[in-house]
């Protein structure tokens, strides 16, 4: 079943690693097949890289769009994940991390983009987010 | 170690093993393709070939340090692990920059 995609006007898309900019008028795209795919505002640079969550979320989503599932991005995101549990104020908190952990190593790196993104919403102090 | 001595056969697994005996027999090369390691929650650790057992390795290790440090085990290593400036793999730049240009 393929994938619909509604982008806005100019909005931007990766798919497999290309950046495709629509045009001025809103489109959609049917995905054939299975894809990488990474909506524009879902991506961070690496100057607004400033908090461990930040810098986890940074290397996930550099694995997802190279499609690596370890090396230097592994390690940069395990290294990451480390520093958010070991200051982690509580069990369920920890519990998602080792989710996120679990997703990364085991490849699901869309399902991990994903946890990252609930993990933020419920990140409960501001505090956590800084180093 | 006496070198004359055989090495243990390659065991192979179709059912998950726990994650301290996968990352025992990845670390003694007594592991193929076939191994599939448990980490946790009903999520499988695997590879597709020989040429991934390394990287099956790695990923592995990683699942066991956060799970150490949630325990709240002393990791020594601990003291390495500082956040630095975020490494940009060269594909991901390329992308970036795309993303960057003007309208």
């Amino acid at each position: 079943m393929p994938l619909k995609l509604s982008l806005k006007p100019t909005e931007a898309v990766v798919v497999n690693g290309a950046v495709i900019r629509n045009g001025e008028r809103r489109s959609t795209l049917l995905l054939e097949t299975k894809a990488r795919i990474l909506r524009e505002r879902d991506v961070m640079f690496p100057e607004e890289v400033n908090t461990n969550f930040e810098a986890a979320y940074f290397a996930v989503m550099q694995m997802y769009l190279t499609g690596e599932t370890d090396g230097p991005l592994y390690d940069a995101c395990i290294v990451a994940l480390a520093n958010i549990v070991r200051d982690a104020p509580s069990d369920e908190l920890c519990d998602e991390i080792m989710m996120i952990s679990r997703f990364v190593a085991s490849g699901q790196l869309y399902r991990a983009i994903g946890a990252c993104r609930k993990l933020e919403r419920e990140l409960p102090t501001p505090d956590l987010r800084d180093e | 170690m006496n070198s004359a001595m055989p090495r243990p056969p390659v065991l192979s697994a179709t059912d998950p093993v726990p994650l301290d005996e996968g990352i025992a027999r990845l670390e003694s090369g007594n592991a193929d393709a076939s191994i599939r390691i448990d980490f946790g929650a009903g999520i499988v650790g695997e590879v597709t070939d020989d040429s991934g057992l390394d990287g099956l390795l790695q990923r592995a290790r990683g699942v066991r340090l956060i799970q150490m440090i949630a325990r709240g085990e002393d990791i020594e290593s601990a003291a390495h692990l500082r956040s630095s400036k975020p490494v940009v793999h060269p594909l991901v730049k390329e992308i970036l920059d795309a993303l960057r240009q003007p309208d």
